[in-house]
């Protein structure tokens, strides 16, 4: 169909009194143009429907028809048609609110196809969701918001994600679909990782672990959730949560097991170690702070520290610093702040070039549970000896 | 609940080398000995040398395995030193179990060992090495203690059992009698202390209720006194109120003034 005959016969339609009649041979003639697969009749077809001659009652229809038949068609011309309908109908949004809906979500369809993130985001962020027009359903609100959260993830852009995925938490109360609800606190729980709000990440990806359909999603889940672990700070809500993950029987099926058995029973991990630790963590996860150091150097130089304090009553810098296998300048500092924040409990003198660990508890406490600790070795030494008869006097 | 400390020492982990000694002989039994002594959770081998089939190798060609296992069960890496020809060749993880072991003999003598004695008794010249050598030990529940680099010494405050051999029976019984005895006279000054904590108590009590009985009788007395000396503190309590109203006037809020 060449374009002057098909634009007599737009005319001819028109032209016609009949509404029924008129949005059937509408319709024909869409059909026909989607099965040619010719771009320029098709975009003849898109000029003369969105003309302002056109009443919009036929338009509107017509449109909603194309959103659903152009699928078919190949994805660049798909793209290419998208964009012209969103052109020509740019000053009259308002008026074709579902249809620009539809084209927008079909077209951020084809971007993700191609990875671009963050045209795909763009072209969501460009659905009207607060209409005066239509009935919009949380559900699609969340599904939106939730679905341009995980594309400016992927763009590693966390502060435009957590807006949207704030966006779709308003909402989130009156949805009931299960997989939707999953998926938001998927989103949600990457951002906290993203934003290097460790401790919360680790949270709500063990949570997600115990929730998700999927074992394998399940698991690699819980991984997660040991990974931010340990990545966070030292410091009480930490270890709790780490005593969670090492006690998840689960956690001895994966790879960082050896590592979150290390740090919880505050044992000193080394370089080789940590090398192979670091491996698996993403590149935002290995992004450099202030000083220098990554997150894992920071958080592994600080358990470290706390570690020795375990192990030594005193510490020269230079065995410090030999032991965690850094300078002994970089020690003393890092030991310095974590006694200034009251994370290591110990004094630091710089005449001998040493530091002094304190034991926590007084030694009365220290004197009991040894005492106590003696008692109960002898208990089980007389149940032993019971087992033998002919050794009882 | 078995601790980790208990599992090295209750035997179960040799449990399965016992087995085997008893159908296996000569060659097998090297090799039993071996893998006893290879394996990281093995720290006694007095069943194993118990075995029947491990006592006639003192009688074969492979005599000096049975030495062997003699020196890792009683014995120190100094013992393994001086007869190093005559016995078999270490490997690492024999070499690293056996210093383990030779800081567990030290640490019965005494609870403080300095790095000068753990360096000569093992063989370590470099004091990294050494922590290295016991914080795996720490962390492997073969000892509990600190490290102390000021005074350059091992503080033990825990440190598994090792085999004990006939002869040190004897000295075993009498500490264990010592022990006893000092722990009776520990209860036994516990009990005087006791005694005396509830006869000083007592006493106490019965002050405390003397002086409250006094001071009931010298309450019911105050209240029984002559009108006179009433008058007396009543007129006290007025010509102190006339004193205070006829003070000095502070200009602005009268600070004498009554509520």
């Amino acid at each position: 169909m060449d374009v002057n005959n098909l634009k007599q016969i737009l005319e001819e339609t028109s032209a016609l009194s009949d509404h029924k009649t008129k949005t059937e041979k509408y319709k024909s003639i869409l059909q026909q143009l989607v099965e040619s697969k010719q771009v320029a009749p098709l975009k003849v077809f898109i000029t003369h429907l969105t003309d302002e001659s056109t009443p919009l009652v036929i338009s509107r229809t017509i449109l909603l028809s194309f959103t659903s038949s152009h699928k078919t068609l190949p994805e660049d011309i798909q793209m290419e048609l998208g964009i012209f309908v969103l052109d020509r109908i740019q000053n009259r949004v308002v008026a074709f609110e579902e249809q620009v809906s539809e084209i927008r979500y079909n077209l951020a369809k084809l971007y993700e196809r191609q990875e671009n993130w963050r045209e795909s985001a763009r072209c969501l962020i460009a659905i009207p969701l607060d209409s005066s027009q239509r009935v919009i359903s949380p559900e699609y609100k969340v599904k939106i918001y939730v679905k341009i959260a995980r594309l400016f993830l992927e763009e590693e852009e966390s502060g435009q994600a957590e807006t949207y995925i704030n966006r779709a938490s308003d909402s989130l109360h009156l949805v009931k679909n299960q997989k939707l609800i999953l998926a938001h606190k998927t989103c949600f729980a990457r951002i906290m990782d993203y934003k290097r709000m460790f401790l919360k990440a680790s949270l709500r990806y063990y949570d997600l672990s115990q929730c998700l359909p999927k074992d394998t999603e399940r698991m690699h889940a819980l991984s997660c959730a040991i990974v931010c672990a340990i990545l966070d700070k030292a410091g009480p809500q930490r270890s709790r949560t780490l005593a969670t993950l090492y006690k998840d029987e689960r956690s001895q099926q994966l790879g960082v097991y050896t590592f979150l058995e290390k740090m919880f029973l505050e044992r000193i991990l080394k370089k080789t170690e940590v090398k192979k630790f670091a491996e698996q963590l993403k590149p935002h996860q290995m992004a450099l702070l202030s000083d220098g150091n990554t997150v894992l150097d920071r958080a592994v130089i600080e358990h470290n520290l706390l570690s020795a304090s375990k192990l030594y009553n005193n510490i020269t810098f230079d065995e410090l610093g030999s032991l965690l296998e850094i300078q002994a300048e970089k020690a003393e500092k890092v030991a310095s702040k974590m006694v200034c924040e009251e994370r290591l409990i110990g004094s630091i003198d710089q005449i001998e070039r040493l530091i002094q660990f304190e034991n926590v508890g007084d030694s009365l406490t220290q004197w009991d549970k040894k005492i106590e600790g003696l008692c109960i070795h002898m208990n089980n030494i007389i149940e032993s000896i019971s087992k033998y008869p002919e050794f009882i006097v | 609940m078995t601790t980790q400390q208990e599992t090295l020492t209750d035997g179960n982990a040799l449990k399965q080398f016992v087995v085997l000694a008893k159908s296996s002989k000569g060659r097998a039994i090297v090799s039993i000995i071996e893998k006893a002594l290879n394996h990281p959770s093995v720290f006694v081998f007095g069943e194993l040398l118990d075995m029947p089939n491990v006592q006639q190798l003192k009688e074969t060609e492979f005599k000096n395995y049975y030495d062997l296992l003699l020196i890792f069960a009683y014995g120190s890496f100094i013992d393994y030193k001086n007869k190093k020809d005559s016995l078999p060749q270490l490997t690492p993880q024999m070499i690293t179990k056996l210093k383990q072991l030779t800081i567990v003999f030290l640490s019965s003598t005494s609870n403080v060992i300095p790095y000068s004695v753990l360096q000569e008794q093992i063989e370590i010249t470099n004091v990294r090495e050494l922590e290295d050598l016991i914080i795996d030990s720490i962390y492997q529940n073969i000892i509990k203690g600190k490290l102390d680099q000021k005074n350059k010494h091992l503080e033990i405050d825990f440190s598994i059992g090792r085999d004990v051999q006939p002869e040190q029976l004897d000295s075993m019984i009498n500490c264990l009698n010592n022990w006893s005895s000092t722990s009776q006279k520990l209860l036994d000054d516990i009990s005087g202390l006791i005694t005396h904590s509830d006869k000083v108590h007592l006493q106490y009590r019965k002050e405390k209720e003397e002086f409250e009985s006094k001071f009931e009788i010298a309450k019911l007395n105050t209240k029984n006194d002559s009108p006179a000396e009433q008058l007396y503190y009543d007129s006290m309590e007025y010509s102190d109120e006339v004193r205070m109203k006829k003070g000095p006037k502070i200009k602005g809020k009268d600070y004498n003034k009554r509520p």
